[in-house]
């Protein structure tokens, strides 16, 4: 019998079954506090099924795309049918993941091997494509940001690899009362109801936060490195081009761009976008503060 | 000239840019801020061959302007796209 659980993530419910000592505790420990005992088949984002032969998902299709980032190389099969195959390689070049995904992003199978952390980078990435895809119609945004919560409500910190997110959440602890770390790496934005919440989420790179909760979102802040500290909110198009880049998508997919499109725009017409020129010190902490808390 | 294939246009409230949406291009985060008349051209444009004379031709359908301001205009805005790239010689 393969072990099956659900989840919830930014509200939306996913499965995930494995054949039994396929995944370990390690694996799955970001996850746990997100188990949710709802056993409506229908309510569910998606179902992921991990099976333990990688030739039942090989692709003979040529590739369609090759996109590679920090983390390794991830290529990308889409099939007559629809449907879509996805192959992660990690940096030293071993094959770690297959993906296969339906045409309506519901169900998945995926085989995970190689080491442990490996099959950590493979279950995690594997999870992040298909909750980005399948939740892109339902006003939802997986964000590479750095969130933390204060006085009930949620910031955000976006900005390029190695600018300073985690850093500058790192220095609102340090240096302002009461906030506390909600996600430092993928946190959920999702508008309910006309209201812009961030979630945290079982995705939080190399910090061990994975809280299940759910706030409405006071500022996102673009950081860029500069030799001053300086804040400007902006909108229109300034927004939304602050906020784009940090925005998982397929952008080739015209579907999917578009329901990006579309949550981002009410996404900065509902919530105050900044962009922060900073150093890594005290001050951008302070400064961003109080521009944020503060009545304008 | 020709649209770089990819690069689609899309409306924010009053405002209008050209994004790209297409796995060929590298720079998925590239955004290209434009102009109502701007985004009635790129709008009204062929996905196929045009020139200047074509964006001319459009700017004096719509709009008030004498010949030669049309041709100065619609120069002056390919040169603005193919600089952005988000049009081809």
């Amino acid at each position: 019998m393969p072990l099956q659980y659900t989840f919830q993530v930014g509200g939306h419910i996913f499965a995930l079954d494995y054949p039994n000592g396929m995944l370990s505790e390690k694996e799955l420990l970001p996850y746990a506090p997100f188990r949710t005992d709802s056993c409506f088949v229908n309510d569910r984002l998606f179902s992921l099924s991990i099976i333990d032969d990688p030739d039942a998902l090989a692709a003979n299709d040529p590739a369609s795309a090759n996109l590679e980032d920090e983390n390794g190389k991830t290529t990308i099969f889409t099939h007559e049918d629809g449907s879509m195959t996805i192959y992660l390689t990690t940096v030293t070049g071993s094959q770690c993941c297959r993906i296969r995904i339906s045409e309506d992003y519901k169900s998945a199978k995926a085989w995970i091997g190689g080491t442990s952390g490996e099959r950590r980078y493979a279950i995690d990435t594997a999870l992040m494509l298909l909750y980005t895809f399948a939740s892109s119609k339902h006003d939802t945004l997986l964000v590479h940001a750095s969130a933390i919560e204060l006085n009930d409500k949620g910031y955000l910190f976006l900005g390029k690899s190695g600018t300073g997110k985690s850093t500058h959440s790192r220095l609102w602890l340090e240096n302002i009362k009461g906030p506390k770390l909600l996600n430092d790496d993928n946190p959920i934005i999702r508008i309910s109801h006309g209201i812009v919440y961030v979630y945290g989420s079982p995705w939080s790179g190399k910090t061990s936060c994975y809280r299940n909760k759910k706030i409405p979102i006071g500022g996102i802040v673009r950081l860029q490195q500069a030799p001053l500290n300086k804040i400007t909110r902006i909108t229109g198009i300034k927004a939304y081009a602050a906020l784009l880049p940090s925005c998982s998508c397929m952008k080739w997919d015209h579907e999917m761009a578009h329901a990006i499109h579309s949550t981002i725009s009410k996404v900065i017409e509902r919530v105050p976008i900044y962009i922060l020129e900073c150093l890594p010190d005290n001050e951008a902490a302070i400064l961003c503060h109080e521009k944020l808390e503060g009545n304008e | 000239m020709k649209k770089i294939e990819g690069f689609v246009m899309r409306r924010l409230g009053q405002e209008a840019m050209i994004v790209a949406e297409s796995v060929d291009l590298i720079d998925f985060d590239r955004i290209v801020s434009i102009n109502s008349s701007a985004a009635y051209i790129w709008e009204s444009l062929p996905d196929s061959d045009f020139n200047s004379e074509t964006i001319a031709n459009l700017l004096t359908e719509r709009y008030d302007v004498d010949g030669s301001t049309a041709v100065k205009d619609a120069e002056e805005l390919a040169t603005t796209w193919l600089n952005a790239g988000i049009i081809s010689e």
